[in-house]
């Protein structure tokens, strides 16, 4: 199958376009040939009017494009100034890495563009955002005249989305060229003036953003008019299942984390964690399914201390997991997918008949599972790693929903999906809840937060500073709460 | 699934045959004369596989059985170091440690063979498990290490390998545990020979048969169990693994103690094969060539004993090259340029990729 | 893609042509009018252990002896080359120029195997018998059990096996029909080089052994009983490397026992003592006075200033005169052992400096005449040491 088929595009100097399509639709490919990292079979590339050959992202690069990847391309053990310059390093007398010059240059660019970095901190200690502004920089610093941003707010408060949309209009007026590549319909038509649509490897329309709205645009990229979201069912929350009571967790690097959180989970709720990456949400997820230990405080599931719990004994006593690290957490890469299906449950039936394995009920299960949530391709042998992120993240759905936790632990659960993605993974949360479950639902995506929760909680710096019913949800002010530049006095 | 398991393995058939087909050419321009080197491949193929003319012409079978002895002894410690080696690398884990298990592991079926007597039937089963517990406990060191305090397995199991032929070949064969005869142990009772499967003109013995019931017994486990299943995860992911719920430590444990045994398992088939006691040295490293073995196999059982036959053969009928003046290191050559072209593999796929893949987004 | 193979091919040529410029083997078939080319030529198989070819020792004196001196041929370019008139002559040691009858070359083919592991030498000695092998030549203790077992099942092949006899399993030696087993005096020549080392020290001598094993305690039991002869005050310091083919261990045990104030080192450890005499020619070159004694074969080229003698083991001499007896037609089993009597023991020309050299040589000549005439036993053990000293 072709990943692109004959997709023409032009980009002027200064414009503001954004591509959009479902996942595997052909974007990531699209720009992946712009950077270098592919080559096309046919085809050509033209800057300022000649045509190159991108051999690599270096030639891509020299060439002036910069390009935000979806996963970062960052080195976790260096400094946020060392990871800017990785590759067009300043030096002093030669050889030796001038670190000074290179936290000045960092420091610099933050101060023109409004990013709030610390040059000298590990990036390995920093959230999801907090890398992608580190991402932006490095293009920048790498003297980009076309930026492309693959899915750039999927991990930013409202607030900080647009201050990112600020910093690339500015860009834009400067004559950069800037490509969104997004989901979010709506900020996609706010941002850009014009949006290209793929659809199955090909180009199937070009619009102004002027005057489209958000339906007629998730029309062209479905194929159809998508349904209406689903009414709002609120929950009429039952017993408590998950209890915690000033709890106190250490982060990487042995530094206090969670200084104290306490929050309520009952049945038949989605209850929303809103913050800003790095206030503790990750620790949060970590200590809630025994994946990290308490150093102070206490947790209960379903009225049964787990204060020093396994993720075993998390998992005997009810408690499921979608974790924010797909890849690292909750699969196993070169696994086939009706194997990944089976962790976790792969030593009852029908995944296993005494000690063995067994195939045959196996690989039915899995069928049915993947029938039931659209998982593509239709293959339960193939290795889990060839699915595209969207697809990943169905399989890791379905097998945590099959085990029908009492208490459902999502991190992030739509980052990276497709529109029709995101709509099937928010119902089957809904739905986990309204069969007299709970979800705690922890994203960085506040509007996530507020279309799923029946209550929410804001995470500032490692406490739960705010408490909010549904009926309190204001989008702005839970944002302010969120960069501790309002305090809840509620 | 099995086609997929199939395609998987074909690229390093291809590279093993491209290897041979290489030396071939490598041995043709060495001699000078490519007539020369078909009959240097001539006679490895009458050592590894027997020599079947000879057989015909004078009716003598041990023309054809002795050779498939000296395959199948080779084959079958190859194959058991292999399977030590890939056990360990389903669980995540380097194992450079074989040949030091293996050591450990011919001593014990040494000892318990000549200082216990026991009924015939009884004798060697106790011995086997011997040797398998001595490899299993070395194992353990390492990865009471690894587990306990962090210290990376490779260097760990590389130290113990020099520890351990310190121990065993520097002083305990030579010293407290030296036997009448000297350079090495007292024989072994006959109750604890490995018996020979095709009379006493081939040294073809029971450890063929072990080891080939050991590939397909790990690979039983590994594949059809749940508790294989788990072990694999660790191995794969293992953060995947803690978080669905899997005991990682303790399918870290069973595995390095399967690789230890296996390796000594090893040492029990060369000391109750071929050896009848411990010699002064054990001398050939296979514990390393398990590492080749589990490389070239996939680290897949099947592919592990696919390999072994073939390198057993080819190390067994690699002497006969030598009466034609050929150096007697060619069949390890062979192994090297065979993971050579296996190891290439990856990056031939990796050039392809960034050639002309389509990839899906 | 069709260049791929053709540049491993190359890879894999440079890498034979690398090794086999250091090994090769028998050449069948080769053509070998020798000397005595009337009578059809005998193959004489010779299986060596994993040491290989190039040990400037054990190893290397079994292949003069049936290469150079019984087949007359060198070894170049993987083929056997008939000797240059006059060249098998020049390679005899001094004490061998006046044999009755002379060493001279017979009509035998020589075919060389060289082993990879312990388990080999019992399918190359088997091999050896199906090629038609005429006599088979098991060189090193190692190949016991292997020789016992081939020459049980194969009655009418014929046997040599190098230092050792063939043993029980209790450790009581044995005879076959077919075998042929020749061990050395060891303690005697060891002796004799003992009493030199005596007679040249400062005060301490050390002895390097390999594998720590009865064998190898023949050579220092010898060796001690000589410095006592010579030289009751020295000190003796000894050493085991564990093994005989690790040349760094050799190096690193015998600088160990210079530092502690050796000057005079014997070595009996194969391969390794190639390292002992390196260290001690580091040591001359640092200036310290020092000395090594080599082994097996005469080990004076590997270091021509440090190397005082060696305590030559006439593997040589004994793999020739089987080759020699079989090409006769006269092989005959049994077990011997070659002592200073019978010349397949002793030192090698004393070729280096030092005061009073004429004195001290006499001195042992003095020594050697009383063993050879039995007027003085050497002990072969440790345990056999103090009863030799309290002699008068």
């Amino acid at each position: 199958m072709r990943a692109l088929d004959d997709v023409s595009l032009g980009l002027a100097a200064g414009e503001r376009l954004a591509l959009v399509g479902e996942n595997g639709a052909g974007k990531s490919t699209l720009m992946n040939v712009l950077y270098g990292l592919y080559r096309p079979d046919a085809g050509t590339l033209s800057v300022d009017g000649a045509p190159v050959v991108f051999r690599s992202p270096r030639d891509a690069i020299a060439r002036g494009i910069g390009m935000v990847h979806q996963h970062f391309m960052l080195v976790p053990t260096l400094t946020v100034a060392e990871n800017v310059v990785l590759g067009a390093e300043p030096t002093a007398r030669g050889l030796l890495l001038d670190v000074q010059a290179a936290e000045a240059a960092v420091e610099a660019l933050c101060a023109r563009f409004g990013f709030q970095l610390d040059p000298r901190a590990r990036l390995g200690e920093l959230g999801v955002g907090a890398r992608q502004k580190v991402e932006i920089v490095k293009a920048l610093h790498r003297g980009a005249r076309a930026l492309v941003l693959d899915e750039p707010t999927a991990v930013l408060t409202p607030d900080e989305a647009d201050e990112l949309f600020a910093v690339a209009r500015r860009l834009a007026d400067a004559g950069t060229a800037v490509v969104l590549v997004s989901h979010k319909l709506k900020e996609v038509l706010a941002f850009c003036e014009r949006v290209a649509v793929m659809r199955r490897g090909r180009k199937v329309a070009e619009l102004k953003a002027a005057g489209t709205t958000p339906e007629v645009l998730a029309a062209h990229v479905m194929g159809e008019p998508p349904p209406p979201p689903p009414p709002f069912q609120p929950a009429t929350p039952g017993a408590p299942l998950l209890q915690l009571s000033g709890v106190c967790a250490d982060g990487p690097q042995g530094r206090p984390a969670l200084k104290g959180v306490s929050l309520r989970l009952c049945a038949g709720e989605v209850v929303g964690i809103a913050g800003v990456d790095g206030n503790g949400q990750r620790e949060l997820a970590e200590v809630v399914t025994g994946l990290r230990p308490l150093t102070a405080g206490t947790l209960e599931v379903r009225g049964k201390p787990l204060t020093a719990g396994t993720p075993a004994a998390f998992r005997t006593a009810g408690v499921g997991h979608v974790p924010e690290d797909r890849h690292r957490h909750a699969m196993v890469g070169s696994f086939s997918v009706e194997e990944n299906l089976s962790l976790g449950r792969h030593r009852v039936p029908p995944f296993a008949r005494g000690p063995w394995i067994d195939s045959a009920g196996r690989h039915a299960a899995a069928v049915l599972e993947m029938e039931r949530w659209d998982v593509r391709p239709r293959d339960a042998s193939l290795p889990m790693q060839v699915l595209s992120g969207g697809n990943q993240q169905k399989v890791v759905m379905a097998r945590e929903l099959s085990l029908d936790p009492a208490v459902l632990v999502a991190v992030q659960p739509t980052r990276g999906l497709d529109i029709g993605a995101v709509a099937a993974v928010r119902a089957q949360l809904r739905a986990h809840a309204a069969r007299g479950h709970a979800v705690l639902l922890v994203s960085l995506d506040l509007e996530e937060v507020l279309a799923l929760s029946d209550r929410a909680y804001v995470l500032y710096g490692g406490r739960t500073v705010a408490e909010l019913p549904r009926a309190q949800f204001d989008e702005r002010r839970m944002g302010r709460l969120m960069l501790g530049t309002e305090v809840d006095r509620g | 699934m099995a086609d997929g398991r199939l395609a998987r393995a074909l690229p390093s058939l291809l590279a093993v045959t491209a290897a041979l087909g290489a030396c071939f050419v490598a041995l043709a321009a060495a001699l000078g004369d490519a007539g020369l080197a078909a009959e240097a491949f001539g006679q490895m193929a009458l050592g590894g596989f027997g020599d079947v003319p000879r057989w015909l012409s004078t009716g003598d079978a041990a023309a054809v059985l002795r050779p498939l002895g000296e395959s199948a002894g080779k084959a079958s410690v190859l194959l058991l170091a292999g399977l030590s080696v890939a056990v360990a690398f389903q669980v995540g884990l380097f194992n450079i440690g074989a040949q030091g298990q293996l050591l450990w592991g011919g001593l014990a079926a040494a000892v318990v063979g000549a200082a216990v007597q026991l009924p015939p039937a009884l004798h060697l089963p106790v011995c086997l498990l011997a040797a398998a517990a001595a490899g299993a406990a070395w194992a353990l060191l390492p990865t009471a290490l690894k587990l306990r305090r962090g210290v990376h397995e490779v260097i760990s199991t590389i130290m113990l390998n020099w520890v351990a032929v310190a121990l065993v070949e520097n002083w305990l064969v030579v010293g407290p545990l030296q036997g009448p005869a000297g350079a090495g142990t007292a024989e072994v009772h006959p109750s604890a020979v490995m018996p020979r499967l095709l009379g006493e003109s081939s040294r073809l013995n029971l450890g063929l048969p072990l080891s080939l019931a050991a590939a397909a017994a790990v690979a039983a486990w590994l594949l059809r169990t749940t508790h294989g299943l788990e072990t694999r995860a660790v191995g794969r992911g293992q953060e995947a693994a803690r978080a669905a719920g899997l005991p990682v430590e303790g399918r870290t444990w069973t595995a390095m103690a399967v690789a230890g045994a296996l390796a000594g398992l090893a040492g029990a088939v060369l000391v109750l094969g071929s050896e009848l006691r411990y010699p002064g040295r054990l001398a050939a490293p296979y514990g390393f060539d398990g590492i080749a073995m589990a490389l070239i196999g996939g680290n897949h059982p099947l592919g592990v004993a696919a390999s072994s036959l073939l390198f057993g053969a080819l190390r067994a009928g690699g002497t006969r090259m030598q009466l034609l003046g050929v150096h007697r290191g060619f069949p390890e050559l062979i192994q090297g340029l065979a993971l050579l072209f296996v190891a290439a593999r990856l990056g031939w796929a990796w050039l392809l990729l960034r050639r002309k893949e389509t990839p899906r987004a | 893609m069709s260049f791929r193979p053709v540049l491993f091919a190359c890879a894999a040529a440079l890498a034979l042509s690398a090794c086999r410029s250091k090994e090769g083997a028998g050449a069948q078939g080769a053509p070998s009018p020798g000397p005595a080319a009337a009578a059809p030529s005998q193959k004489v198989g010779l299986v060596i252990d994993v040491g290989g070819r190039g040990d400037h020792s054990f190893n290397d004196s079994a292949l003069r002896g049936l290469e150079t001196w019984a087949a007359g041929k060198a070894l170049s370019a993987n083929r056997y080359t008939p000797l240059p008139p006059g060249a098998l002559e020049a390679s005899l040691p001094q004490e061998l120029r006046t044999l009755t009858p002379p060493i001279r070359a017979v009509a035998v083919e020589p075919v060389v195997l060289s082993s990879k592991a312990q388990e080999d030498y019992e399918p190359n000695l088997q091999l050896l018998v199906d090629q038609g092998a005429g006599l088979v030549i098991a060189t090193g203790f190692m190949l016991e059990n292997a020789t016992e077992t081939v020459a049980r099942r194969n009655p009418s092949a014929r046997f040599l096996l190098i230092d050792s006899t063939l043993l029980d399993p209790a450790g009581n030696p044995i005879g076959l029909p077919n075998v042929r087993s020749v061990v050395f005096r060891e303690e005697e020549g060891s002796f004799l080089a003992g009493a030199l080392a005596g007679l040249v020290t400062k005060g301490t001598v050390g002895f390097v052994g390999g594998m720590e094993i009865s064998l190898v305690k023949k050579f220092e039991a010898g060796f001690r009983a000589g410095v006592a002869t010579t030289n009751p005050a020295a000190r003796v310091l000894a050493a085991y490397t564990g093994n005989f083919d690790d040349v760094a261990a050799g190096k690193q045990v015998g600088a160990d026992l210079l530092a502690k104030g050796a000057d005079v080192l014997f070595h009996a450890a194969g391969s390794d003592g190639v390292g002992v005499i390196q260290a001690v020619k580091e040591a001359r070159a640092g200036g310290a006075q020092a000395w090594a004694i080599g082994v097996d074969s005469d080990q004076h080229h590997l270091a021509p200033d440090a190397v005082l003698t060696s305590m030559v083991k006439r593997v040589d001499l004994a793999v020739y005169e089987a080759a020699r007896d079989v090409a006769a037609g006269r092989f005959t089993a049994g077990d011997t052992a070659l002592g200073l009597a019978q010349k397949g023991v002793g030192l090698a020309e004393v070729r280096a400096e030092f005061p009073g050299k004429a004195e001290a040589l006499a001195k042992v000549e003095a020594l050697r005449q009383r063993i050879v005439s039995g007027g003085l036993t050497i002990p072969a053990t440790l345990e056999g040491l103090p009863s030799f000293k309290a002699q008068p």
